[in-house]
């Protein structure tokens, strides 16, 4: 709706601005590149507007899925090139640019050879975020629905933080997966020490996983774990870094498949 | 400057100073925008009638609100409660207490305009316009800014310039124009008054403000703490 209420309303902005400064090579430069970000936006827009919500997703794939735990505001953090907050006096070099600091859509496209990606959607949203296929539940039945996910994923992708209903699902997980099917995202330990060392605590206390001190290990993205309960660090730096999980994962589920 | 005048005074002598700068740099604007828009009013371009007195008005329109917001922010600046030194003072508790601590923590010392002042408990600046005072055990993270000046983020202007940002445990920043050469000073000053602060910049340090930051002032807490700890040993 937004969309076509705002896409008149530019063109004809443009149209006005174009003709009035045609002849200035500026506006070509600024054009080019307001049209090119615009031209991403739109197609953004377009990709999350044509993405499979989740139960349609789990209807059309009879594989087990690929859970996506996670809190909320992780789908829209951002991270900023300059420290944030208010700054009083001085002068500014210019804009603090950001990206999003999710890494959902890096990894989905890995993660689907295991099966359907499919998480909780965030109350509110307008339009799913790029990654997994989101599916909507109310605030009585969300418990209910991750627990029943999560018995039947074939993975589950885990990011730990210190809220309660993120605590609660660390601990189902812990009750319920087989560690060697779990990818467990972290905030890097070189590049954020204390973030890492409340989400490295609090998985000691949940899951009884001990990672490596963030002084000790190196910088990564994410861990699996082996047969042995290992944490492994996987960087998400090709777009294979996720092939050992994805390998273990479906040797694992073949074996029970093949068990039961 | 009167060197028989406590530091605080000094201080507020230069901020005064710079306020009145700052007041007439504007009102230089306001008059040269109200001249301007006289000119189009009653001289004006022959050719576009109307155009030219709409411009005329629109000018002196500007100019007035110009004038209103200079003679406000004047009258506001004689009360003590709104003298911009004062105002720096309050966000630490009692102006006068305030500024009774600033005067003991630079006793003896001569306050010098446009230079960060660091003592063992405060830091001070003014100059240009700007005013910035910081209790030092409320600061969390220091570093050097390069302040680069480009038009269309390509064309260098003029030189890049430097400011120390210090960030405080609010989250709330103040940036403080320092020279090139003159940072460093400041920063070793900084780290012997407050050993505990983070000095310098890292994207560590920088991830850790952004998306950790209980977890960053917890650690300065901590740091600040055994400093103390061992300073009472010793």
């Amino acid at each position: 709706m937004t969309l076509i209420i705002v896409a008149p309303i530019l063109a004809v902005a443009l149209f006005l601005v174009d003709s009035a400064y045609a002849n200035d090579e500026r506006f070509v430069i600024y054009g080019a590149v307001f049209l090119g970000a615009g031209a991403y936006w739109m197609i953004n827009i377009g990709r999350r507007m044509r993405a499979m919500d989740g139960w349609e997703l789990l209807r059309s794939d009879p594989r087990p899925p690929v859970v996506y735990l996670r809190p909320f505001q992780e789908d829209e953090r951002r991270r900023y090139h300059d420290p944030v907050g208010d700054r009083q006096g001085g002068e500014r070099g210019g804009t603090n640019s950001y990206t999003q600091a999710t890494r959902e859509p890096k990894i989905a496209r890995q993660i689907t050879r295991i099966g359907p990606f499919v998480a909780v959607g965030k109350p509110g949203d307008s339009l799913a975020p790029l990654g997994a296929a989101r599916i909507y539940v109310s605030d009585d039945e969300w418990q209910e629905t991750v627990t029943s996910l999560v018995r039947r994923a074939a993975a589950v992708v885990l990011q730990p933080e210190a809220s309660p209903g993120t605590f609660w699902e660390v601990d189902l997980v812990g009750h319920v997966v087989d560690m060697r099917r779990v990818l467990l995202l972290v905030p890097d330990p070189v590049l954020r020490p204390l973030g890492f060392a409340r989400v490295r605590e609090l998985i000691a206390q949940a899951l009884s996983v001990s990672l490596p001190l963030p002084g000790e290990g190196v910088a990564c993205d994410a861990f699996m774990f082996d047969e042995l309960g290992r944490p492994l660090p996987i960087v998400f730096k090709s777009s294979k870094a996720l092939k050992p999980f994805v390998q273990q994962v479906l040797l694992v589920n073949g074996k029970r498949e093949g068990a039961a | 400057m009167n060197d028989s005048e406590g530091f605080v005074e000094q201080m507020r002598a230069q901020t005064d100073r710079g306020s009145l700068w700052s007041d007439i740099k504007w009102g230089a604007l306001v008059l040269a925008l109200a001249a301007l828009g006289t000119w189009f009013l009653v001289v004006g371009d022959p050719s576009s009638y109307v155009g030219s007195r709409l411009m005329g008005a629109g000018m002196l329109v500007g100019a007035a609100i110009g004038a209103f917001f200079i003679v406000r922010g004047a009258v506001r600046r004689r009360s003590p409660a709104g003298h911009p030194l004062n105002l720096q003072f309050a966000a630490y508790g009692e102006a006068d207490a305030v500024a009774q601590d600033i005067e003991a923590d630079f006793q003896g010392r001569r306050f010098v305009a446009r230079r960060v002042q660091v003592g063992r408990r405060w830091l001070c600046y003014a100059g240009k316009g700007q005013i910035t005072v910081q209790r030092l055990d409320r600061l969390v993270w220091v570093y050097t800014e390069r302040v680069k000046h480009r038009i269309n983020m390509f064309i260098p202007y003029r030189p890049a310039s430097y400011q120390l940002l210090l960030w405080d445990h609010n989250g709330r920043g103040a940036a403080v124009p320092v020279r090139k050469r003159g940072a460093p000073p400041a920063l070793a000053a900084l780290q012997n008054a407050v050993p505990w602060l983070f000095i310098g910049y890292s994207e560590t340090l920088k991830e850790s403000w952004n998306a950790d930051r209980p977890e960053f002032i917890s650690l300065v807490e901590s740091r600040r703490q055994q400093a103390l700890s061992r300073q009472s040993a010793s």
